[in-house]
């Protein structure tokens, strides 16, 4: 793995390319979650590669690809939501964003998308990671670049905001 | 009530997994953008150094220009006019959007405008330009029938702008830009009507949706899609082409626009096109309708702004089969594509006299050979040639790698490119 990274930071496409493999999946889900739009996805991880191929430099040597890529996504996600040229009606409380279902599992889907869409953007990155990419903690802090400790933290603060924004308090 | 972790997981999951759709391919492309980008430094020197010396030029040839007005007398230099390159832009059934430079055939941008296109796609007008030039619009396939939302790029840079969904139970497979208001008509079905939905793309809204055609109850669609769509210069009329596996429902159609109201024309019959049997290609020549038709033999039809035929010419082409057709910019000719799998080939037909000129010769009774041009979505080339999107099966598939050929005027292909997937539409700067 440490090879592989040096080859990564030396600009080696066939390294990206292996590097980039095991994670490009989570990143378009973890996109996914930030944008709930599955094409602005793809553009923002296809944007986040080629930010990623760019500042290679800056992969510390022996570090893991992974979260670090992740880490950009995400910053790209946020490019895109503030970005005022994108003032898209599909993502983000889209009437159209959830596949069809039942009634009930609809409403509870629309409900859920919009408490997410509502939280501020760390908070949703931190819950998307660890509930919907199912990461645990350490992964999750090493992601947001924060330690584990304060990272639970945020967590729970997160998931505080999300239930009160379901309407729902703690048992 | 979200009582612990793993409710809450549950609860996640379900909400975001039905959002989540698979990126096939996104790892290639991921790849790609970034080997790509890897150039931009070394172009943006260049770059740099262009335009510095694109300043001291100017003022050179300012300062001669201001000289030779204060003396009343003819400036020694002349402002060269570079020609401007041009762009073709293409989306496939992977719905990669890709700018080309038409002469090299180079790639100058790749984007996803959404996942692949889940079975192979009849090619429509999924790729339309502002009238600007500036936003180059795009329909991703989500669906056999077309696709629910418009995605915005910007056409010189490929940066992603605006996504606009359209409205929810209808199938979109075609869109036309009014040429004045920058509007967008999108052309769809819902299983029983033609839908036409106006957009504002300014404040991506959409204004309103009017079915336009009720079709036939309890029968099957079959393959019948909205197939093009055009306005007439002034934006007040849309026509669009419907079609292709039912006689009965195949033609074109139209509508009067006036602000977010749409008056569709009247069929003779009903379930019918105001102008049935005609629109597989279709274009617009001033105000007369061009179109080619799905008859055996094949012929391309000219309909006056009544919907009445003006002229119907035999194009020597193999019939029972979609071809397009393109328009010169002057109005007086069309050039008709056939079918790859009916054996392609070019016909230039003069619209004022209604003679047909063959220029590339169809195969016959087999799929075109590699040399003949054929397709079905085409566009105009600044030299007078045409790019065409080849197919040889007749459809785009995802999984095909697709041709975009650049034919000239005798009907040469000069140029080709190969694109991961089929490519659907095509489109160029003039």
């Amino acid at each position: 793995m440490a090879a592989r990274c040096v080859d990564v930071r030396e600009r080696d496409v066939e390294a990206f390319e292996a590097a980039l493999a095991p994670v490009i999946d989570k990143a378009h889900r973890l996109a996914t979650a930030m944008l709930h739009d599955p094409a602005a996805a793809e553009d923002a991880v296809q944007e986040a590669s080629i930010k990623a191929w760019r500042k290679l430099d800056h992969l510390h040597e022996g570090a893991e690809l992974g979260p670090w890529f992740l880490g950009i996504v995400a910053n790209e996600c946020r490019t895109t939501l503030r970005s005022r040229w994108r003032r898209s009606v599909g993502p983000l409380g889209s009437d159209d964003a959830v596949a069809p279902g039942r009634t009930g599992d609809v409403e509870r889907s629309r409900d859920m998308l919009d408490a997410l869409a509502a939280l501020r953007h760390k908070d949703r990155l931190v819950i998307a990671l660890h509930y919907w990419l199912d990461m645990p903690v350490e992964e999750v802090a090493a992601v947001v670049g924060a330690s584990p400790a304060a990272t639970k933290a945020r967590l729970y603060r997160a998931v505080e905001r999300l239930r009160a924004r379901l309407g729902e308090g703690r048992p | 009530m979200i009582r612990d972790d793993e409710l809450l997981r549950a609860r996640i999951h379900e909400a975001l997994d039905g959002v989540q759709r698979p990126a096939p391919g996104l790892l290639r492309r991921c790849v790609a953008a970034a080997e790509h980008s890897s150039r931009a430094p070394r172009l943006r020197t260049v770059a740099i150094a262009a335009a510095l010396a694109a300043v001291a030029a100017a003022v050179v040839v300012l300062t001669l220009l201001q000289h030779s007005l204060s003396h009343g007398t003819p400036g020694p230099v002349q402002s060269p006019t570079p020609a401007p390159q041009q762009v073709l832009y293409t989306v496939d059934a992977g719905n990669d959007v890709v700018a080309l430079d038409a002469q090299s055939m180079r790639v100058l941008w790749r984007r996803s405008a959404g996942g692949a296109a889940p079975a192979a796609v009849t090619a429509t007008g999924l790729l339309k330009l502002s009238a600007d030039e500036r936003t180059l619009w795009v329909l991703p396939i989500s669906d056999p029938r077309g696709g629910t939302a418009l995605r915005a790029f910007d056409a010189r840079t490929g940066t992603p702008g605006v996504t606009i969904a359209l409205s929810g139970g209808a199938v979109y497979s075609t869109f036309a830009v009014d040429p004045r208001s920058g509007d967008i008509a999108a052309v769809g079905q819902d299983g029983t009507r033609i839908l036409v939905s106006l957009v504002d793309p300014r404040r991506a809204q959409v204004l309103s949706t009017t079915a336009t055609r009720q079709l036939p109850p309890r029968a099957p669609l079959g393959s019948d899609l909205a197939l093009d769509a055009v306005f007439t210069a002034d934006g007040s009329r849309l026509y669009y082409s419907y079609g292709f596996a039912n006689a009965d429902r195949s033609g074109v159609d139209w509508a009067d626009v006036s602000g977010a109201q749409l008056q569709p024309c009247r069929a003779q019959a009903a379930g019918a096109a105001c102008a049935p049997g005609v629109g597989v290609g279709l274009a617009l020549a001033g105000t007369t309708v061009v179109a080619s038709d799905t008859g055996n033999p094949a012929q391309l039809v000219t309909l006056g702004p009544d919907g009445a035929v003006r002229r119907r010419v035999a194009t020597g082409l193999v019939g029972d089969a979609e071809g397009g057709v393109v328009v010169s910019r002057d109005g007086t000719t069309a050039t008709v594509l056939g079918a790859c799998p009916n054996g392609g080939g070019v016909v230039r037909v003069d619209l004022a006299g209604g003679t047909a000129q063959p220029v590339a010769t169809p195969v016959s009774g087999a799929a075109a050979a590699p040399e003949t041009p054929c397709g079905v979505r085409a566009t105009l080339l600044a030299d007078g040639g045409i790019a065409v999107s080849r197919l040889d099966t007749g459809f785009a598939g995802a999984n095909s790698p697709g041709t975009v050929a650049v034919v000239d005027a005798t009907g040469r292909i000069l140029r080709q490119a190969t694109l991961p997937a089929g490519v659907v539409d095509l489109a160029a700067t003039p």
